[in-house]
């Protein structure tokens, strides 16, 4: 069996975190979910992906606060992170911080796939 | 002489009579048979020896002068007699008079041989005198009443010498009829008291004109000393009389003005004293009479010293128009208790020549209060109009000074209820206001405060919405009272301030509804985002799962195919009202980002137009296109998708059906887009309103959207630098919309 690109969807929009699962895995991508960044965290220690998928606005942890807290985990900080918003100004200062892209919300599976394939590291991307 | 009872009675008698005649002369004194004669000077003249011929008879002493001792004869015999006769080349006078009381003569006999020349030549000088010097002279004989005039006099009185009668009655009927008792009188008590007179009369010429006549004249008595002749002369003062009259009249008239003006007027030497000043001055100054009387111009200054508001200042003054004769000058004088007098001061010149100054005052305390009172409300109304009202207040503190006193305070009632100072003023030196508002004040009305030790202390009250919402405190200069013009004032400000104070009140709180306005829909754009990313997924996915086959299927049938297209749509317009939100918000805050890159303008035309088709044929508009000259720029390719497709849909929206005409032409320094439709149109009115955000041309209810389109469009070509216009020939007639891009936009 092929080796899937390891994506992780983190939003506190349950039904968002299920559509884009969904397109996703139909894309052919490994996909997990998380609510907010704490769970994320949470998730990452036990097992590393390839790509984030991260929601700006979350309770507990938000997104920029999920990749600053990336940054200080030396596994972790290089995983690219693409930013999911409907606010122009945060999404800026995502991109500022270090975010890989951003999807505008609302925005089509098309749209995250190419985000995806665009910052997975080589291996992944071939493989997939 | 009469009755002699010796020589030496005689001959003292003589005496005191030939001390009257002097020169030369001869008296013969004849009692009887004897004769006593006497002189002074050559006696010898007509071979008569004085001494000698004392006591001799008159036949031998006159024995070589007949004519005498006819005229000696004919006087012993009661008869007077004059004769002039000659002897030895010389000219003699003589007259014989029998004594008054009988039994003797006197005989007087004078050489006039000089006399009669020098008299002939002094006459006719005296004549040329009279005549230029309009000097006329008379004799009077009482006992005779007989009257003669100078030819002068006859030249004065415009008569010839037939025509006057030479009486006393004469000459009086010449005199002034209101002026010939007084005349009557000054000529009996000349008489009476023997006494020389000077008096003034006027007389009517023959032509009827009135002269008048300065006359001064003497008593002359007869041989025995009572008064028998009046002599004189007559001076035609007519002229220098009515000069004299003049210079009265003008003086007078000088007084009444003077004493009628408003002004107070002071006139000084150049000395520094005063010479003349009217009353309205001393009441100016309030000078007593007393001071007045000093006519000491410091005297005066050191008077009205303390209450000047710059002494220092109007002494250096008075020292200069003192040192000054020639300056000409306004100024303005204040006073401690906020009078004003204006000055007016000119030098006075006789001649020519500098002699004084002439200082008027004027008070002008009323006109400077309207005045000053003006330009506080004038000054005050501009500075209100500006947006931030507490700087406004301060800048109306200080305007009001130092018109409405010396210190000013405005308070304003904060919304926890207590008043908080917002603006204080001071002039250089003056105490602050005190805090703590009058209780009258409180309840909406001016108060006056401050007995007559305390400074006067006025305050308004600033009403708002009929509401107390604060007040403006004045406090006076210690030498002022507050009046009922100054308390108008006051109010008039306060009314003015008030009406800021309101209108920042309303400005603010439509500035807070406004950014209210703006915040909910910022953040309900965000929000909607959250499930409209959701809701889009959904329906693609479920349109994705449909679409390929586009017709009923295993598990969808046509009912569910029609329904699965509705919620397509409607996602679809969702999505479009949201963006259209979002792009609001986003270009309210300035927000609006671009990806500027190289594209053409035709061809992104052309995509709208295409995607349009659907909704232009249903519209039945029929569209005509032209396209010419380089239509490639650097510009965001997206944004202007946008602007295109929003001028293209409001044509098909408000287009009525009637045709569409678009033309787009590109220059090297920019490109142009004109989007022309017949519909609808826009009430000139309307016309800038359309580009606000949530407005539109017509009443949203018949053709929905947001209104937020056209503001969306224009920030987005002003972002890039362009315009965009719309012009209308009025409702019904049809609109263009003309957007014009530099090709080259701005970074």
């Amino acid at each position: 069996m092929k080796e899937r690109i390891r994506t992780l969807i983190v939003d506190d929009d349950e039904d968002l975190r299920e559509l884009l699962g969904l397109g996703l895995s139909e894309e052919g991508f490994d996909v997990d979910t998380a609510r907010d960044g704490l769970d994320a965290l949470e998730k990452l220690r036990v097992r590393r992906c390839d790509v984030l998928l991260v929601d700006l606005r979350m309770p507990r942890m938000n997104g920029l606060e999920l990749m600053d807290a990336l940054k200080r985990e030396p596994s972790l900080a290089e995983i690219p992170v693409v930013v999911i918003t409907g606010d122009t100004v945060q999404g800026q200062d995502a991109l500022a911080s270090g975010a890989a892209a951003l999807l505008r919300k609302p925005f089509d599976v098309g749209d995250a796939v190419a985000a995806i394939l665009e910052h997975a590291p080589r291996r992944r991307r071939r493989a997939a | 002489v009469s009755d002699a009872s010796g020589p030496g009675a005689k001959l003292v008698v003589g005496s005191k009579a030939l001390g009257l005649v002097g020169g030369p002369f001869v008296v013969l004194d004849v009692d009887g048979a004897g004769t006593v004669a006497h002189g002074t000077g050559d006696g010898t003249t007509f071979g008569i020896d004085a001494r000698r011929a004392t006591g001799q008879p008159a036949s031998s002493v006159l024995r070589d002068q007949p004519e005498l001792l006819g005229l000696v004869r004919g006087a012993l015999l009661g008869r007077a007699a004059r004769a002039s006769l000659s002897a030895r080349g010389r000219s003699l006078a003589a007259q014989a008079d029998p004594s008054p009381g009988g039994g003797g003569c006197t005989l007087l006999a004078i050489d006039v041989t000089a006399t009669a020349e020098e008299l002939s030549r002094a006459e006719d000088r005296l004549s040329e005198a009279q005549r230029i010097a309009h000097v006329g002279s008379w004799e009077w004989d009482a006992t005779r009443n007989a009257v003669t005039w100078s030819d002068e006099l006859y030249s004065i009185y415009g008569l010839e010498r037939d025509e006057f009668g030479a009486t006393y009655e004469s000459f009086l009927e010449r005199v002034y009829p209101d002026d010939r008792e007084y005349t009557g009188r000054v000529i009996f008590d000349a008489f009476r008291t023997a006494r020389p007179f000077v008096y003034d009369h006027r007389i009517v010429r023959k032509d009827g004109s009135v002269r008048m006549l300065h006359t001064r004249g003497e008593v002359l008595p007869d041989g025995s000393g009572k008064p028998a002749r009046l002599v004189g002369c007559c001076w035609d003062v007519t002229d220098l009389h009515e000069a004299q009259r003049e210079a009265e009249r003008s003086l007078s008239l000088l007084r009444a003005t003077l004493d009628s003006t408003e002004d107070g007027i002071f006139a000084v030497d150049l000395q520094g004293s005063i010479v003349q000043m009217n009353a309205r001055a001393l009441e100016l100054w309030q000078v007593d009479s007393d001071l007045a009387a000093t006519r000491d111009t410091w005297a005066l200054i050191d008077h009205i010293r303390d209450r000047l508001a710059d002494p220092e200042g109007f002494i250096a003054r008075e020292k200069m128009l003192l040192a000054d004769h020639e300056t000409t000058a306004l100024d303005t004088i204040r006073f401690k208790d906020g009078h004003v007098f204006e000055r007016y001061t000119t030098p006075q010149r006789l001649g020519g020549e500098v002699v004084g100054r002439v200082c008027s005052f004027r008070d002008v305390t009323a006109r400077e209060r309207l005045l000053g009172g003006a330009l506080v409300l004038a000054g005050a109304s501009e500075v209100l109009a500006a947006l931030d009202v507490e700087p406004a207040l301060q800048a109306v503190a200080r305007l009001a000074l130092p018109r409405l006193g010396s210190a000013c305070a405005v308070d304003t009632f904060s919304e926890t209820g207590g008043p908080r100072r917002i603006a204080t003023a001071a002039l250089p030196g003056a105490e602050p206001t005190t805090d703590g508002l009058p209780r009258p004040v409180l309840a909406g009305r001016p108060s006056l405060s401050g007995s007559t030790r305390e400074r006067s202390c006025l305050s308004v009250p600033l009403i708002v919405q009929g509401e107390v919402a604060g007040a403006i405190t004045f406090i006076a200069p210690p030498e002022r009272r507050y009046d009922a013009g100054d308390i108008e004032l006051a109010e008039e400000l306060a009314r003015r301030a008030a009406l800021a104070l309101d209108n920042a009140r309303l400005r603010r709180r439509w500035r807070e509804a406004l950014a209210a306005r703006d915040e909910f829909l910022a953040i309900a754009s965000h929000e909607l985002r959250g499930p409209m990313a959701s809701l889009h997924l959904a329906v693609r996915g479920l349109v994705d799962r449909v679409a390929p086959r586009r017709e009923p299927g295993p598990g969808l049938d046509a009912r569910e195919g029609k329904l699965v297209g509705a919620i397509d749509r409607a996602e679809r317009r969702l999505e479009r009202f949201v963006d259209e939100l979002f792009d609001a918000t986003e270009a309210r805050a300035d927000h609006l980002r671009f990806e500027l890159a190289e594209m053409d303008l035709g061809e992104v035309v052309r995509e709208v137009l295409s995607r349009a088709a659907p909704a232009l044929a249903r519209s039945g508009s029929l569209l005509t296109t032209a396209f010419r000259g380089p239509l490639t720029g650097i510009w965001d390719r997206a944004r202007l998708e946008q602007v295109v497709s929003n001028l293209v849909s409001n044509a098909v929206k408000f287009g009525l059906g009637k045709p569409i005409e678009i033309r787009l032409e590109g220059d090297p320094e920019k490109a142009r887009l004109e989007v022309a439709d017949r519909g609808l149109g826009i009430a000139p009115e309307r016309r800038e309103a359309i580009f606000r955000p949530f407005e539109q041309a017509v009443l949203a209810r018949h053709y929905g959207g947001l209104g937020l389109g056209l503001y969306i469009a224009r920030s987005i070509v002003e972002s890039h630098g362009g315009t965009i216009e719309v012009a209308s020939e009025g409702e019904g007639r049809g609109s263009t919309f003309t957007v014009e891009l530099p090709r080259r936009s701005r970074p």
